[in-house]
Order: structure tokens, then C-alpha cells, then sequence
């Protein structure tokens, strides 16, 4: 593109010569990667669901138990079943306090009581255990997110970078330890532990990671032959300065959008095992624990089980859209020409 | 060809590479060659020569499986101490063929550019650092403004100026290009070898100038080695190479290069080779004196049939 | 000369919608080609080479859109002329009448262009007994002969072979028989040598010349190497950012080139017979994104007169085969005559021509 010129009409015929010299072409993207980056993020509606129902169910997982009068723990059989009901909203079928026809509010005189997501079969409120149930799956969430960055970039960085016989055992390791699976770990944990939230972390830091070293590993594998790379060696630099500063920074983008994707498949691990009665114990709720009493309930108090269920399917589906739009953020199709 | 004043001694260099139990790739079959300072060795050979793997091997990105290399009087195939590990990551640095996967896209193109400098502290502060990398910027025919921006905002031509001025900011004496200009548009290799040559006359640098295309060999190199399947088959001047060929493949590569004269090249034959029809073992033959610093890789009958 | 016009290309105008803006890659393309003539399209990257043959062959990618102009394609079908505008095919007709049968590619990079999960008979034979129905027995025949034509050795055995146990070279002779299994009227090759060997490159370069004497065949050859095109060119067309700045027949390209950017291109080629600087094109090709104002090699030109600043030249006439864009050519503009070096080149070419018996 050109700078302007001044052309004297009358003199359009005259030699001019070439102007061009080592300009930089004012199209080129003049931002930085991650200007980039969170451009394509925001244009990715999925994505900005997924990131602001997070945003709320963590907002929620925060002031949710104090919102309300209730303990997670306030056993109060009396109030055993009571359907859910919300003050202000009881024009809507679901939260005005009756269940097939009956309201027990009313029968048992309680009309200035207000359970939110309704009691379960001891009596608890469920709005407050919901939002307790969901303040243990995110901190699976960051627990899993934790353990791959540390172990499983770590594991599979080394296993790639150096290759050879250090690379053929470490994988012979991780493909040991992947064929065992996850409820075998924490059943043979058991034996030794209390079953209760250390195990399942326990057994995370065991198994959850492999996943991410694969991931690391592929990545390193693809970089470590790269041009760049090899011009930081003859450069003269170390084994840890290529890792940490040619290819780690190459390769950032796909372990967050690989950390992302476990998170949901981590939440999901915890509230398996609590819905087999491996997990938290009462009177703690996980998501997992507190399906596991609704699906009891299920056929006569369905709210039971309709509301943690609710929480842990948005929690995992807002992770799974986060990470596909982090995916396509960090690596968009190429248009080609 | 053993003397004193050589910058690069490359003695019977073999690079061999184990495929599987049965097979190994030799990559680099005993080759011998030397560069003087400030002089241009082209190293030419098609796909498989091994040409490649004779630069990454020389600078130490591979470890030898036999033969020495000497770089300034040291010898830089065995095992290294710390002084010469340093020595050779400054005084000789290489220049890479892709422009689009030569530079760290995460990196600023300063940064880029002065990374042998930090990995050396060679830079007392960063207001050193930065005069030096505007100064190379020049050379190369950049600007200031450059420094700041990333690898994506350039073109292949650009990028190259900045691998370039990445290894020249090191004041290397030997600079070993491996296929730089490959990958360029046909008006920007002209650029680029253009200044190489100038970089050249100014600083008394070397090139081992690793290639394909004979043209632009002929336009930058001072002598040239023909490689084959590993093998250096023939090796002198730019001069006595172009004008009296002698081994077969030497004078097939030749035939082959395209001519921009029409009425010429339509009628041109290119000659073939094919070495096992003409019963040639490149092992069976070693490097023969034909005339000044022109040799040949071939047995005595050879030599005999092939030399008039 | 009987010339029996078999594609024209007119007014052609194309633009790409990408993530960084609307790219103009073609700005106005004319082409004609004739049976039995080869044409080079010669240019750099981003020159539109490319882009204008899969317009042609109607693989256009999906952000590409067709602006303006034509693309006919003149046939016999069952002795009777038909003619297809490409353009306005729908994609379904072309895959049945053009690609392949009538209009067949060969594309640049021999590793990607072969199926690797198919055997090299299964791939010859596809195209044949898609198109013209042949059955097992008549397609195998076939095939073997083409592989004989191309000069493969032990064609039988090959058939059997997959894609990586040949050499870069072979596959691209495969390539070519594909291309021509089905006998099509134009072959167009997309740099189809400059992933391969000079020595390679030279014995497929007469392969594909000795085909089109054989056959009648009508190619047109994409490349950048002048080199390459001196050889097997009857006509060459120039493009730079988008538009044929030159063209005409091989001789007047390289023995009369009259636009600045062709003496650049062949000033920039080291010519083995001397010593002298190879001259350079300053900068480096513009980005198509911006619409450009006025000539596109004006930043680069070193003949540049205003009037490349301020308006596109039009293509002027200098002989019935020789058209040029170039201000330079206007009455008003300087007598301005290509570099020294270039003319000095190029005398010492005419006198080898002389020697050689033209």
C-alpha cells in the first residue's frame, strides 16, 4: 500500500522510481497472540454461555448457603419432604410449595416457611446443600486442574523432550497405571483411608493426569524438531531454557484447552464415586451424594433429585463449551485461498 | 587437504543413523572437505545427498558416529568442555531453511534476535542490548521499528533478514546456511543472496552454503562440493567444476538446470545417471586430484575413462 | 494455423473472505488457450496463479467468490462443438463433465496428491470407470498403458504398489497418468516439478512434452521458474497481484520483455555464464487485503512514472501476440529501455541461438 504521493498533473509521465522499502505491511495482525486469541473467544457464542454460567453457579456456590437461615446440616424431621417453595414465585406450578396436589406447608401450618429447592427425607433444606454440593465439585475442578499442570505437563514434557529409553519407560508407566481403573484405586484405597474427599484426590493424583501428559507429550513430540528449536540450540541454549521458553509458551494454549476438557470428566469422577457411597459421607453433600438420596426419592419427590442433577449437568456442559471454544480459539481453521 | 590456515576441517565425517535392528541410514558416507576464511563453500546435492544432515552434524546439533571436524584450530567432534561449547555456540552459527518455522511466534523479534546474546550475557545492560539489535536490524536491511513486533507480521522474505541478523549478531566466522533461500519467491533469493555476499565483503565471514539450486551455488560460492547419496563425488572451484565437470553425476546435475533461453532449452537434453547401470561404487573409489583444487571421487579405471 | 480455441477466460474478478477481511486475489484476468499450445502462468505468491486455474476447474474453496466475469471451455461431444461455461455450472455438472474428464490438474506436492490407503491401479482405474464406464478388465488395460507411457518400469507390478513405496518422481508420473486416464482436452499442471530434484524435474518436464505432441494435448503450466518455462512454453502470461501484467509468445517474453516486473524476474535469475550482480526487485509482494490504487508494482518499480501511482495501465499492444501493462508504453511516457545487464544478457542469448541454428 502506498504512502501518499503527490503527482503535479501535467507532469504524470515523469520517472518516479520505486518507493517501497522494508515496510511493514499494515495489515499483518498487529496484535499480540492473545489479543487474538480472546477475539475468537468472544465471537464464539457457546463459549460466552459456558463462561457465564459458570461465572453464575460459582457466584451461587459462594453466597448460596448463606442466603438462607438453614445449615446443610440442620436435621429437622418435622420438615421431612416438603416440596420446594419460593416466596414471590409461587405463581409458578414448581415452586409453590405443593406436590401432587398436596401442599404439607399447609397442613402442617408452616406458611411463612420457605425451603427453596424443598427439604429432603431428614429434613434438610436443599437449596443450601445444593450450593455446599457444588462448592466440592469445584474444588475437584481446581484440584484436577492443579494436579495436570504440575504432574501431567511435567511428566509429559520430560517424556517427550528427551525421548529414547527416558521416553519408553515413562510411557510404559502410564500405560500401567491407565489400564487400572479409577474405582478400583479408590475402592483399594479404602482399605487404607477413610472414604471421604482425601481418597478421591488421592486417587486423582494417581490416575487424572495422564490424559494431559499424553497431550504435553504429542505437542512437545510435534515442536521439538521445529526450526526455532533448533536455532535456540545452536545458539547455545540448555535442555530447561528450550523447554520452558521455545516450547512451552508454543504449546500453552492446548494444555489449557486439554485442562479445561478434564474438568468436567473430574467433577463427574467425584460425583460417581459419592453416588456409590465412595465419596463425601453424611452429613457433608456432594452433587454426587445428594443424587444418589433423590434418586432414592425419585418416584414420589422427583425435586429431590431434579436440582443437584440440574446444577451438575450445566456445571459439566458450561466446562465442556469453554473448552471447545478455548480449543477453536487457540487453533482456528485456517481459511485457505 | 590438511593446513593450518583452514577455518573448517571436515575429515572422512560419517553420520549414520540406526533405522531399525537390520537397517541404519548412512546419511553421511565419509566425506572431507575444508573452508578457508571468508570464502563460500556451496555444498550441492539432491534430496537424500546428505547435505542436511553434514551441516546439522557440524555444528553439533547431532553427534558424529566418525570422522573429526576442526573449527579454528579446535577440534569440535569429540567430546566438548564448557570453553568449547561456548566457542562453538558463538563463533558459528547456522541459518534455517523454512522462514514461517525459523522464529518463535511467541517471541518479540528483539527478543528473537538477541537470544544468543542473553543465553551468553554478552550484554552488560538492556540499553546494549537493544543498540545491538538495532544496529543488526540495519544490516540486514530492517528497521528500528521492526524490533517490536512478532513473526507473524512478516513476510518470508523479512523473516529470513531476521534469522539472518539472529546469527550475525554473534560476529560468527563461519556461518552455515542450510538451504536459506528455498523457500523464497524468486525476487526476494536475489535479495537475500545478495545480502549474504554483502555481509560477506565486509566482515570476511564464511559460508558453508547448503543447496539445490546450482544457479544461485554458482552465483554465491567461491568453491563447490557435489554431494550424492552421501558421498562427495566431486569438489573444486566454482570455476573448474562448472567448466570441466568430470564425474557423471556431477555432468547429469548440470544438464538438468534450466536455461531461461527459449530456443535453446527446448532443444536440450538433459543427460541422465544412473549409477548402478554404469556399475559405479562410490565406496570402492576415494577423492582424486584432477587439476588446482579440483577432485574426484573414483577408481583409477575411472579416472582413467573419465579425465582427458 | 488452423488454431482451434479450446478455454477462454475473461474479465475474471475474485475475492476471498477471510478472518482478516476481504482478500481481492484476482483483479481482472483474460486467457486464451488453443489446442496443442502450451501457456505458463508465471508469478510469485500471492500472484493469483493458482487461484485462476481452480476457477477453472470449478475447486474453488468455500470463502472464495467469483466477482465478476467468464470462464468457457470449447469441446467436441460426439463431433459436435459444445460449449461450457464454467462459472455458472453448478458444482454437481462440473464434477461430471469437466473435472477430470475434459479438464484434468496435477497438482504441486506428489506426497499429498496420492491416496496412501489405495494402490496406484485402484487410483488409475478410478477415474476411468467413473467417467467413461469402463469395466475392470478394459480400466486395468488402460492403466497399464499409461503407466508405460509415463515411463514407469514393470508397470504390472506397480499397479499393485502403494503411494509410499514409489519416489517423489514416480508419483508425480502417476500423477500425470491419472490426469490423463481419462483423455482429456486440457491438462493443467500446478507447479507439479518444484517439489522435486532438478534432475527429476528435467525428465518430467520431457515426459510431459512428449505427451502433448502425442496426444494434441493443451496444457497450461503454473510455475515461477523462468527456467522451466523457457522450456515448455509456447505462450507465457506474467501475473503479478492478480492481473496478467504481460504476455506473449516464449520468445518475445524472454528476448523482448518490455514490463519492468519481467525484467526483474529475469534479472533476478544467476546466470551461469557470468559474474555479474544479480539485480533485486526492492520490497516484497504487496497484501492482497487493500484495494490497491493505481498500479500494483508501482511500490517495487524502479521505471515507475506518476501515472502508476494514480491509475491501473491498461494492457498495450506491440504485436498481435504481445500486450504489456505498462505506462511505459504509452506515447507520452520516457523512452525508458530495460537495464543494461538485462541487455547485455540477452544479446549474449540471441548470439548462442544463432550458434545453435535457429
Amino acid at each position: 500500500m502506498t504512502d501518499e504521493i503527490k503527482i503535479e498533473p501535467g507532469h504524470e509521465f515523469e520517472l518516479v522510481g520505486a518507493r517501497a522499502n522494508m515496510h511493514i505491511d499494515k495489515n499483518y495482525a498487529s496484535q499480540s497472540f492473545w489479543k487474538d486469541v480472546l477475539a475468537r473467544f468472544a465471537r464464539n457464542k457457546g463459549a460466552i454461555f459456558g463462561i457465564i454460567m459458570i461465572t453464575v453457579i460459582i457466584a451461587f456456590a459462594i453466597i448460596g448457603p448463606s442466603m438462607n437461615d438453614y445449615d446443610y446440616d440442620n436435621v429437622n424431621l418435622p420438615h421431612q419432604n416438603l416440596a420446594p417453595r419460593i416466596r414471590g414465585l409461587e405463581l409458578l406450578s414448581v415452586f409453590n410449595g405443593t406436590e401432587n396436589g398436596v401442599n404439607r406447608y399447609r397442613d402442617l401450618g408452616l406458611d411463612d416457611t420457605y425451603y427453596w429447592f424443598g427439604t429432603d427425607t431428614l429434613g434438610r433444606d436443599q437449596w443450601t446443600r445444593t450450593w455446599e454440593g457444588t462448592r466440592i465439585s469445584l474444588f475437584i475442578a481446581m484440584i484436577a486442574v492443579l494436579i495436570d499442570m504440575l504432574i501431567g505437563v511435567g511428566y509429559g514434557l520430560t517424556s517427550g523432550y528427551f525421548g529414547g529409553a527416558v521416553d519408553g519407560a515413562m510411557q510404559r508407566v502410564v500405560e500401567i497405571l491407565n489400564g487400572i481403573p479409577t474405582l478400583i484405586i479408590v475402592t483399594l484405597l479404602m482399605l487404607v483411608m477413610e472414604p471421604g474427599l482425601r481418597s478421591i484426590i488421592i486417587a486423582l493424583m494417581l490416575t487424572g493426569w495422564i490424559g494431559m501428559s499424553r497431550v504435553a507429550r504429542a505437542q512437545v513430540l510435534k515442536l521439538k524438531e521445529q526450526e526455532y528449536v533448533l536455532a535456540a540450540r545452536t545458539l547455545g541454549m540448555g535442555n530447561f531454557g528450550l523447554i520452558f521458553q521455545e516450547i512451552l509458551p508454543n504449546i500453552f494454549g492446548q494444555l489449557i484447552t486439554m485442562s479445561m476438557f478434564s474438568i468436567p470428566s473430574a467433577i463427574f469422577s467425584e460425583a460417581f464415586l459419592s453416588f456409590v457411597g465412595l465419596g463425601v459421607q453424611t452429613p457433608m453433600a456432594s452433587l454426587g451424594s445428594l443424587i444418589n438420596d433423590g434418586y432414592k426419592s425419585f418416584l414420589n419427590h422427583p425435586y429431590m433429585l431434579v436440582f443437584p442433577a440440574a446444577v451438575l449437568a450445566l456445571l459439566m456442559l458450561s466446562f465442556n463449551l469453554l473448552a471447545d471454544g478455548l480449543r477453536d480459539a487457540f487453533d482456528p481453521k485456517m481459511q485457505e485461498m | 587437504m590438511e593446513n593450518e590456515k583452514n577455518l573448517l576441517e571436515v575429515d572422512h565425517l560419517k553420520q549414520y543413523f540406526r533405522a531399525s535392528k537390520s537397517f541404519t541410514v548412512r546419511a553421511v558416507d565419509d566425506v572431507s572437505f575444508h573452508i578457508r576464511p571468508a570464502e563460500t563453500f556451496g555444498l550441492v546435492g539432491e534430496s537424500g545427498s546428505g547435505k542436511t544432515t553434514i551441516g546439522r552434524t557440524i555444528i553439533r546439533l547431532y553427534d558424529p558416529t566418525a570422522g573429526t571436524v576442526r573449527f579454528d584450530g579446535e577440534e569440535i567432534s569429540g567430546r566438548l568442555s564448557a570453553h568449547q561449547v561456548r566457542h562453538l555456540r558463538t563463533r558459528m552459527q547456522m541459518i534455517f531453511q523454512d522462514p514461517m518455522a525459523c522464529l518463535n511466534p511467541r517471541k518479540k523479534v528483539i527478543d528473537i534476535i538477541a537470544q544468543g546474546l542473553d543465553i551468553h550475557h554478552l550484554c552488560a545492560n538492556g540499553r546494549e542490548r537493544r543498540d545491538r539489535v538495532y544496529e543488526i536490524l540495519e544490516t540486514v536491511g530492517m528497521s528500528e521499528e521492526h524490533a517490536n513486533r512478532y513473526p507473524h507480521q512478516f513476510s518470508g522474505g523479512q523473516r529470513q533478514r531476521i534469522g539472518i541478523a539472529r546469527a550475525l549478531i554473534m560476529q560468527p566466522k563461519l556461518i552455515i546456511a542450510d538451504e536459506p533461500i528455498t523457500a523464497l519467491d524468486v525476487s526476494i533469493q536475489a535479495q537475500v543472496v545478495n545480502l549474504l555476499k554483502e555481509i560477506q565483503e565486509r566482515t570476511g565471514i564464511s559460508y558453508l552454503f547448503i543447496a539445490h539450486d546450482l544457479s544461485m551455488v554458482h552465483y554465491i560460492s567461491d568453491r563447490i562440493g557435489v554431494l550424492h547419496l552421501g558421498h562427495l563425488v566431486e569438489t573444486g572451484t566454482t570455476e573448474e567444476i562448472f567448466a570441466n565437470p568430470i564425474h557423471p553425476y556431477t555432468r547429469s546435475l548440470l544438464s538438468a538446470i534450466p536455461h531461461p533461453n527459449p530456443v535453446v532449452e527446448k532443444k536440450r537434453r538433459a543427460i541422465p545417471y544412473d549409477w548402478r547401470a554404469e556399475g559405479i561404487n562410490y565406496n570402492a573409489g576415494m577423492l582424486r586430484r584432477v587439476d588446482g583444487e579440483h577432485f574426484v571421487l573414483c577408481t583409477e579405471e575411472e579416472f582413467r575413462a573419465w579425465v582427458r | 494455423m488452423n488454431r482451434e480455441l479450446v478455454l477462454r477466460i475473461r474479465d475474471l474478478y475474485i475475492s476471498f473472505r477471510t478472518a482478516a477481511g476481504t482478500v481481492n486475489s484476482i483483479r481482472g484476468v483474460n486467457l486464451d488457450l488453443y489446442r496443442g499450445e502450451t501457456i505458463a502462468i508465471v508469478g510469485e505468491s500471492g500472484s493469483g496463479k493458482s487461484v485462476t486455474m481452480k476457477a477453472t476447474m470449478g475447486i474453488l474453496s468455500s470463502n472464495g467468490k467469483v466477482n465478476d466475469g467468464t470462464i468457457e471451455f470449447y469441446a467436441q461431444d460426439a463431433g459436435k462443438p459444445v460449449t461450457y461455461k464454467v462459472l455458472e455450472m453448478s458444482k454437481k455438472a462440473i464434477r461430471r463433465h469437466i473435472s477430470g474428464k475434459r479438464i484434468a490438474m496435477v497438482f504441486q506436492d506428489p506426497m499429498t496428491s496420492l491416496n496412501p490407503t489405495m494402490s496406484i491401479g485402484t487410483q488409475l482405474m478410478e477415474g476411468m470407470r467413473h467417467h467413461d464406464h469402463l469395466s475392470r478388465a478394459e480400466a486395468w488395460k488402460k492403466a497399464v498403458e499409461l503407466l508405460r507411457m509415463v515411463e514407469i518400469p514393470e508397470p504390472e507390478k506397480r499397479m499393485r504398489s502403494y503411494p509410499h513405496q514409489l519416489s517423489g518422481g514416480m508419483r508425480q508420473r502417476v500423477d500425470i497418468a491419472i490426469a490423463l486416464s481419462c483423455d482429456p482436452d486440457i491438462l493443467i499442471c500446478d507447479e507439479p516439478t518444484t517439489a522435486l530434484d532438478v534432475t527429476i524435474q528435467a525428465k518430467i518436464l520431457e515426459l510431459i512434452q512428449s505427451i502433448q505432441k502425442q496426444r494434441n494435448l493443451s496444457v497450461i503450466y503454473i510455475t515461477h521458474d523462468l527456467g522451466v518455462v523457457s522450456k515448455i512454453a509456447d505462450y507465457v502470461s506474467v501475473m503479478y497481484a492478480g492481473k496478467i501484467v504481460e504476455q506473449g509468445t516464449v520468445n518475445e517474453i524472454f528476448y523482448d520483455p518490455r514490463h519492468p516486473y519481467t525484467w526483474g524476474l529475469l534479472s533476478s535469475i544467476p546466470d551461469v555464464t557470468s559474474d555479474q550482480k544479480l539485480f533485486t526487485i526492492p520490497g516484497s509482494p504487496p497484501n492482497m487485503l487493500h484495494p490497491i490504487r493505481g498500479d500494483a508494482f508501482a511500490p517495487r518499480n524502479v521505471y515507475a512514472v506518476g501515472m502508476d501511482y494514480l491509475e491501473e495501465p491498461p494492457m498495450f499492444k506491440i504485436s498481435n501476440t504481445h500486450y504489456a501493462a505498462t505506462w511505459l508504453l504509452d506515447k507520452r511516457a520516457p523512452k525508458v529501455a530495460m537495464p543494461a545487464a538485462l541487455r547485455a544478457r540477452i544479446d549474449k542469448m540471441l548470439g548462442e541461438t544463432v550458434q545453435d541454428g535457429e
